[in-house]
């Protein structure tokens, strides 16, 4: 079992800096250029960023600083600046912190004129949060490897959590459009919301088969099929096994989101702008219910790769 | 053509995503004096590591442990300046005096590319 402190504090980070990326990107291929500039569809969005850049930065230096500190084998408050910038400096994983929090930190300064721009400026928070993402490709198994099959199962790691950032970070977007907290989204909103779910399907596929292409590379990278026997025995496969179910149950969801929820929604927006039928509480409700649950099975999934991406894939020495 | 180029590349793929064993932790493959052997004239210590370290995150430690007339007394601090190699795997401590005859114990850890920290020890005698 690793530290709890980094784990904790690495799961914040996943979350944290795949939010910014996805939700940053969400506007630019499911709404209209039109409808990225109405305060009232994307102003809980950009409020959100602000908040998770400025969150990213804090959480990304308080990790940089408890991982330093373990790496010296001293507690957090024992680790001196001079070894702490030494630390930065010589390792892998302290050039990434820099990449991140430059990242970070012309995102932040950039969403001060999101409301004017809307679209260059969403377009580089998703850059800059894409960035950010990448570099936690160096604090995971991926970081270890050398050469040139190092390289390559970083890209693929990368690729693969980019693909996970933008499907969460749509999960999101759709809870902020349709969330409920000043009362009911105006029927408008829902109407946008609808075919923004309708576009998010073809991006949403690509998400999974990337996720899935991706996952599988770099599970031989870590394990190996013919290993995969002894991972199962370990926490390390046990854990990625729990991975894969949740990942599934997000599948089963999505499916149903794009073949039954968003098609019902779609259908009692219809009607309700042919005055046939009230507004479509209950269309909404459903789909609520379902993207919170994708939501938790997602933050599951986040939360134990934070946990396993620190252990021996075959439960070799204790960490 | 495409067909002759197929087997290849599927065999260069399968090449560069075999498993690379990925427990990258940090070991000690190597020393002089070996651990459990038995020297003399040691002016220096190296120490060959599996993993390039992170020379900041490095701490040693070289303590004599028994000398002839006085087994077992309190560990004694070896005094030494240390050199890291140019491959970033191999550490060297360069003695300040030549170790005395007696037992001596040496002691390291450090974090690699993995960030994990890792350390042990082993013992040798200088007669």
């Amino acid at each position: 079992m690793g530290d709890p402190v980094l784990i904790g504090i690495r799961f914040a980070l996943y979350a944290d800096l795949m939010l910014i990326a996805g939700l940053a990107a969400f506007p630019l291929y499911a709404l209209t250029r039109q409808d990225r500039a109405r305060p009232e569809l994307t102003d809980r969005i950009w409020r959100a960023e602000r908040w998770l850049c400025a969150a990213g930065l804090l959480l990304s230096a308080l990790g940089m600083g408890v991982l330093a500190a373990s790496m010296q084998g001293v507690g957090l408050l024992a680790l001196d600046a001079q070894s702490f910038q030494d630390i930065v400096r010589q390792s892998d994983v302290g050039t990434a912190w820099l990449y991140r929090s430059a990242a970070l930190a012309a995102a932040l300064a950039a969403s001060i004129w999101i409301r004017r721009w809307p679209t260059p400026v969403a377009a580089l928070l998703a850059a800059a949060g894409l960035v950010a993402v990448g570099t936690l490709a160096w604090s995971g198994h991926a970081g270890a490897t050398e050469g040139a099959t190092g390289a390559i199962h970083r890209i693929s790691d990368i690729v693969h959590m980019a693909a996970a950032a933008v499907w969460i970070g749509a999960i999101a977007a759709f809870l902020l459009l349709l969330s409920p907290r000043r009362g009911d989204p105006p029927p408008e909103t829902v109407a946008i919301a609808a075919h923004s779910l309708d576009r998010f399907s073809v991006v949403g596929t690509i998400c999974v088969l990337t996720i899935a292409g991706t996952g599988l590379i770099n599970g031989q990278m870590i394990i190996g099929a013919e290993n995969l026997g002894r991972s199962l025995a370990a926490p390390y496969g046990q854990g990625l096994l729990a991975k894969l179910a949740l990942f599934a149950l997000m599948l089963a969801l999505a499916a149903a989101n794009r073949w039954r929820l968003t098609p019902a929604l779609g259908a009692a927006v219809a009607r309700m702008d042919a005055g046939d039928d009230p507004y479509p509480s209950e269309a909404i409700a459903a789909l609520r219910r379902s993207l919170i649950v994708e939501a938790a099975a997602a933050f599951a999934i986040l939360a134990l790769v934070a946990w396993f991406g620190t252990l021996d894939p075959f439960g070799g020495e204790a960490m | 053509m495409l067909k002759s180029l197929l087997p290849s590349a599927a065999a260069a793929l399968a090449l560069l995503v075999a498993p690379v064993a990925a427990s990258a932790h940090t070991r000690l493959i190597a020393s002089t004096p070996a651990a459990g052997s038995t020297a003399s004239k040691v002016t220096s210590v190296s120490l060959h590591f599996s993993e390039k370290l992170i020379p900041a995150t490095i701490k040693t430690s070289l303590v004599m442990t028994a000398m002839p007339g006085m087994a077992d007394h309190p560990p004694m601090k070896i005094p030494y300046s240390s050199a890291m190699g140019k491959d970033g795997k191999s550490m060297t401590l360069l003695l300040k005096r030549p170790l005395a005859a007696g037992s001596y114990t040496l002691s390291w850890s450090a974090a690699g590319a993995d960030t994990h920290r890792m350390g042990s020890e082993f013992s040798f005698t200088v007669k």
